[in-house]
């Protein structure tokens, strides 16, 4: 039995900080209200937010410790509610590090153990000495993986590199311009921008931008101008129109810049590496982040291909894994791209090593001949509702619309339909959707859990049925629905996954 | 829907005399709310045209839930062997629900009063799955229940982790 370790002293201040990240908010409010009212009065508000928090860092440090027995690791806490935990060195699935800038100023890293099942973190240290992360990993994988314990006793304490050199087989590594272009393809941030955009718009500083440029408000009623114009013959103000539409694109391009610079800093030096059983990730600017994912966690693979996608010849990848998905505060889907892009040609070789499923040359079942007309009918209605609600701003003006809603219906469910589809292998099936983002699922057969066959009185009429295939990812993506499928292939199918299922042990 | 189907067993027939008084309890609620609510807003004007109405509302209620219960009953049944369970339901949305023995993480038999009175007992499955992580299986005889959650306690004793 080793001796008690402690966390390391700069936990006081990193837990003293995460408390009042939750604290900011009430704080600024109080705060704001300060500056217009006269006197101290807020002093003691504050210390009422302050105090407690600091007391509660300052007792977790000291009734934190942890130590590692022959078999298991020893958490005990708390003070007034004691807690021991124990964890079997067998049941640790991986030991993740996470680092944001402070961290690697200070020479810190957040820890997290996860063991199998559960979709938290089975043990959350925050924070320790790096020297202490590398400890933790040779004595618990000591045994399970040689290579890399052999490669982690080697590592020099003092080293700032995250991870010792582990001996892998390198699965993908991308540089800044794969970022810059994945940036550009994805649209992160997007939700911070529109934020940022309402709030200008909010304190009236874009009418005070803008209208000494044009002279007039702009934006409002213009689409709505425009369309009248062009229906009436009304004289239409092109320059309005054209300088709405630059500050549109402009817009626009903004955004993506902003998604540009914010996938290098938040991917930056991407690496995923196949050790053992294993998929190592680690990526990260400011915020370095190194995860480990047991390859046999993978419950589905998701093929993700987007009009630029496309145009640029590159994919998007991302698993859904059972339990254990890194809890930030900013919870973001970063932490389940396994690939956030991906060139197509190497797709094979890529799903070949991570669920050993091969994705193109599969033959695909179409959905029933008759799908197009059900998938016509929701495309419809949702075209009519359009056109009704534009009626009440056009009025009579809304019937040249009425054509151009029924023939986006009628290309949006062909092409819908026309690229369903699903395939069985030896060992998975896989299930592709979507028209302009298109989506591949993957799903062995072994991580299948329910299968359940749907037949609506829609369905019933005429002649189909749905099959669902439920999985033990978190997430909406790791679940496969797959409509349309003719009567009997819909039976056979069910039956067959049914059997697969049962014949192959589900191991966490 | 499916061929395998005809080795399906039927639920308890007690369940059928449950769902109905399951079904007596919602239609006087039911009529009660409409009652009042009619009382409310029509007020006492012309109370021989709506009051034969909400009597028609009512009988038409009770007829329809009892009914209904029968109907019900004969779309649902279920099969237990060796390697799964298979649960078929739905009168207008049809399912059939199938849960491999070796998914089942734990399974619960739970009884609520009306179901104690009739001596029946509800069987839920517990799997490691996101939409279906539980699988309910209502209408069984209480013991039947307890035997079939017996039977499906995992056999393996090695952990699975």
């Amino acid at each position: 039995m080793s001796s008690e370790r402690r966390l390391h002293p700069y936990s006081i201040a990193f837990a003293f900080l995460t408390q009042i990240r939750l604290f900011i908010v009430p704080g600024l409010f109080v705060y704001l209200g300060a500056q217009r009212s006269e006197g101290n009065w807020w002093q003691p508000w504050m210390m009422l937010f302050i105090l407690p928090n600091a007391a509660f860092a300052v007792l977790r440090y000291f009734t934190y410790r942890y130590r590692y027995d022959d078999s298991e690791l020893v958490i005990r806490s708390g003070l007034l509610f004691r807690r021991e935990r124990h964890i079997p060195y067998a049941r640790i699935q991986n030991i993740d590090a996470v680092q944001n800038l402070l961290h690697r100023l200070l020479n810190v890293v957040d820890v997290r153990i996860e063991t199998g099942g559960g979709a938290t973190a089975e043990a959350t240290m925050s924070v320790l000495p790096l020297s202490a992360l590398t400890e933790m990993r040779s004595r618990v994988f000591a045994g399970r993986h040689p290579a890399a314990a052999g490669a982690g006793d080697n590592a020099d304490a003092d080293r700032t590199d995250q991870a010792p050199a582990v001996v892998g087989r390198p699965l993908l590594h991308l540089n800044t311009r794969e970022l810059l272009l994945c940036g550009f393809i994805e649209n992160r941030g997007a939700v911070l921008i529109a934020a940022a955009f309402g709030l200008i718009w909010e304190l009236g500083l874009f009418d005070r931008i803008v209208t000494p440029l044009v002279g007039e408000p702009m934006g409002r009623g213009v689409l709505r101008n425009f369309v009248r114009g062009v229906i009436s013959n009304a004289t239409i103000s092109w320059e309005r129109i054209a300088l709405t539409v630059a500050a549109f694109v402009g817009l626009l391009l903004l955004i993506r810049l902003f998604s540009m610079a914010w996938a290098v800093v938040r991917l930056h030096d991407f690496t995923l590496t196949l050790v053992d059983a294993d998929a190592r990730r680690q990526f990260g600017l400011l915020t370095r982040v190194s995860q480990t994912i047991p390859l046999r966690r993978v419950q589905t693979l998701s093929v993700r291909e987007g009009p630029l996608h496309r145009y640029f010849g590159r994919v998007a990848v991302r698993v859904s894994t059972a339990g254990g998905r890194l809890e930030e505060q900013s919870a973001n889907a970063d932490r389940e791209y396994v690939a956030p892009i991906l060139p197509t040609d190497t797709l094979d070789e890529f799903a070949r090593a991570m669920i050993g499923v091969t994705i193109s040359g599969t033959a695909w079942h179409p959905p029933h001949p008759r799908a197009f007309r059900r998938e016509i009918k929701g495309w419809l209605f949702t075209a009519a509702f359009a056109c009704t609600v534009a009626a009440f701003y056009l009025r009579w003006d809304v019937w040249p619309l009425v054509p151009s809603g029924i023939l986006w219906a009628v290309v949006g469910a062909r092409q819908t339909v026309k690229h369903l589809g699903w395939a069985e292998t030896d060992e998975a099936i896989l299930f592709k959707s979507g028209w302009l983002w298109r989506r591949t699922a993957v799903v062995r057969f072994a991580k299948i859990q329910t299968v359940t066959l749907h037949a609506s009185p829609f369905d019933r009429r005429t002649g189909m049925a749905r099959v669902h295939v439920d999985t033990a990812g978190a997430s909406e993506g790791s679940v496969i629905h797959i409509p349309y499928i003719p009567a009997e292939a819909a039976s056979a199918l069910y039956v067959r996954l049914s059997a697969e299922a049962a014949q192959r042990q589900f191991k966490w | 829907m499916i061929a395998g189907m005809l080795r399906h067993v039927m639920l308890d027939p007690r369940y059928v005399a449950l769902q109905r008084e399951l079904g007596w309890y919602w239609t006087a609620g039911l009529s009660i709310a409409l009652l009042a609510g009619s009382a409310v807003v029509l007020l006492p004007r012309r109370w021989y045209l709506w009051l034969p109405l909400w009597l028609l509302a009512t009988a038409l209620l009770a007829w329809w839930s009892w009914r209904w219960a029968e109907i019900e009953y004969r779309h649902m049944s279920y099969e237990v062997d060796e390697d799964r369970i298979e649960i078929r339901s739905g009168v207008v949305w049809r399912s059939v629900q199938n849960v491999p023995r070796s998914r089942v993480q734990h399974t619960d038999v739970s009884q609520g009063p009306l179901e104690r009175k009739h001596g029946l007992g509800r069987l839920v499955i517990f799997t490691a799955g996101t939409h279906h992580s539980r699988v309910e299986l209502p209408g069984l005889a209480h013991d039947t229940a307890l035997e079939i959650r017996d039977r499906l306690l995992p056999r393996q004793t090695a952990d699975v982790v």
